[in-house]
Formats: structure tokens, C-alpha cells, sequence
């Protein structure tokens, strides 16, 4: 069977894995299908799951909240927000929490620095302003 | 409810329907459909190899059958590695 090159990208990370057969996900009309040598096809994919088959002849399944997919001269890109890949879609929550909660953390400690480089700019701004204004 | 609750609760629908789908069992129609492939994935080869070895067996003057049953039983053995091809790329 010929094989045909996924993309998938989000904001921060882009993958590609040649030699995918066969693709499976859902859009607004229900369920489909693509495989290599189809003709250029747009369409938004629903959240949820999506499955990709390779030369393994097992599929791997991505997590997805909604994507933009484009097939043409067999190359699928599907581009999202975020993504999560795995072999087991049992994981796929699971990986999808730890991701979630890995960015929180992220958030929260970018949001300290920030509020500590406030207080600190707000200091040094006041010891100035004491010092009379001089740089 | 927020992208994030969105996206966990249509995760944890599609993985239900899939789960449903492994675990039903194959309606009548599509064991029929299972079956007939089954069927013909075996007896093509082996009807197309009879009909192929009777017409090489018709070029001889002296008429035999030894190129028909030759190529029934190579039919045969196509039909089986086919049927096993299908079964594996299925499963």
C-alpha cells in the first residue's frame, strides 16, 4: 500500500511521521477515511479522537481539540492548537492532564516572575524617585 | 464549561464509542460481507487457476490434466495465503 506523509503541528512543536496508510477522524459529516493518492481535500475535524495507521500495521491515535486538516499530493497536515500522540488511547486523557497541569505550572511560575519583577521595578522606581530622579 | 472541559468530554466520547465498537458483536450483514470476502479471496485464484491450467493442458495433443490440478492446488494455495493476508491486515 502506498504510504503517504502526516504532519501535525500546534503552537510550539510540529511532527512528521512518513509512511502512514491509512487515516481515520471525524469532521461536521461523520466519520471518514483517507489514504494515499487522494485527490486535495480541506475540512475542520471535530474534537475528540483521530487514528493513523503505519507501516507497523498499528494504530496510533492523537488527541485533538478540533484541527484544520489538508491533504494534497499526499501529504496530510492537520494543524491545532494543541495535540497529543500515543499508541494506547487509554493514555491519551491521562498525557492530555499532565500536559495541562505541566502548562499551569508554567503559568503560574511565569506569572510569579513577572509579579516579582513588577515589585522589584516598583521599588527601584520609588528608591529613584527618593534619591531625586537621577538614573 | 472551557475549551479544556470541551475537549476531555469529547475525548472520553469518542474512546466510549470505540470501546462499544471493539466489543459489539459483528451484525449479520457484516459477517456476510466478512464471509464472502473470505469466500472469494479463496476461490478466485483457485477457479482462475483451474481454468488456466485446463487451457494450458488443452495446447498438448495428447489431452491430460496434469497443468489443471497443478494450477488448482497453486490456486489453493493462493486463495489461503490471501484469506491469511486479509485476516491479518484486519486484525
Amino acid at each position: 500500500m502506498t504510504p503517504f506523509t502526516l504532519v501535525l503541528m500546534d503552537c510550539t512543536r510540529k511532527e512528521q511521521i512518513d509512511g502512514a496508510h491509512s487515516f481515520v477522524a471525524t469532521d461536521r459529516s461523520g466519520r471518514f477515511g483517507l489514504q494515499a493518492g487522494h485527490e486535495t481535500f480541506v475540512t475542520c475535524l471535530q474534537p475528540g479522537l483521530a487514528r493513523y495507521k503505519t507501516d507497523d500495521s498499528h494504530w496510533h491515535y492523537i488527541a485533538q481539540p478540533g484541527a484544520t486538516l489538508w491533504f494534497h499530493n499526499n501529504r496530510l497536515q492537520l494543524m491545532t492548537t494543541q495535540f497529543v500522540l500515543s499508541d494506547s488511547r487509554q493514555q491519551l486523557l491521562h498525557l492530555l492532564e499532565t500536559r495541562w497541569q505541566q502548562e499551569s505550572e508554567t503559568q503560574d511560575t511565569t506569572l510569579r516572575n513577572v509579579t516579582q519583577m513588577e515589585q522589584a521595578l516598583a521599588r527601584r522606581l520609588w528608591e529613584m524617585n527618593q534619591q531625586g530622579g537621577q538614573l | 464549561m472551557n475549551q479544556r472541559d470541551d475537549f476531555r468530554e469529547s475525548l472520553q466520547r469518542d474512546n466510549a464509542r470505540q470501546d462499544r465498537g471493539e466489543q459489539a458483536p459483528a451484525g449479520l450483514f457484516g459477517l456476510l460481507m466478512y464471509g464472502g470476502t473470505l469466500g472469494l479471496l479463496l476461490v478466485i485464484p483457485m477457479v482462475g487457476g483451474a481454468y488456466f491450467g485446463r487451457w494450458l493442458d488443452s495446447l498438448n495433443a495428447e489431452f491430460g490434466t496434469r497443468w489443471t490440478v497443478s494450477f488448482i492446488i497453486l490456486g489453493v494455495v493462493a486463495g489461503i495465503w490471501n484469506m491469511v493476508w486479509y485476516i491479518r491486515g484486519r486484525s
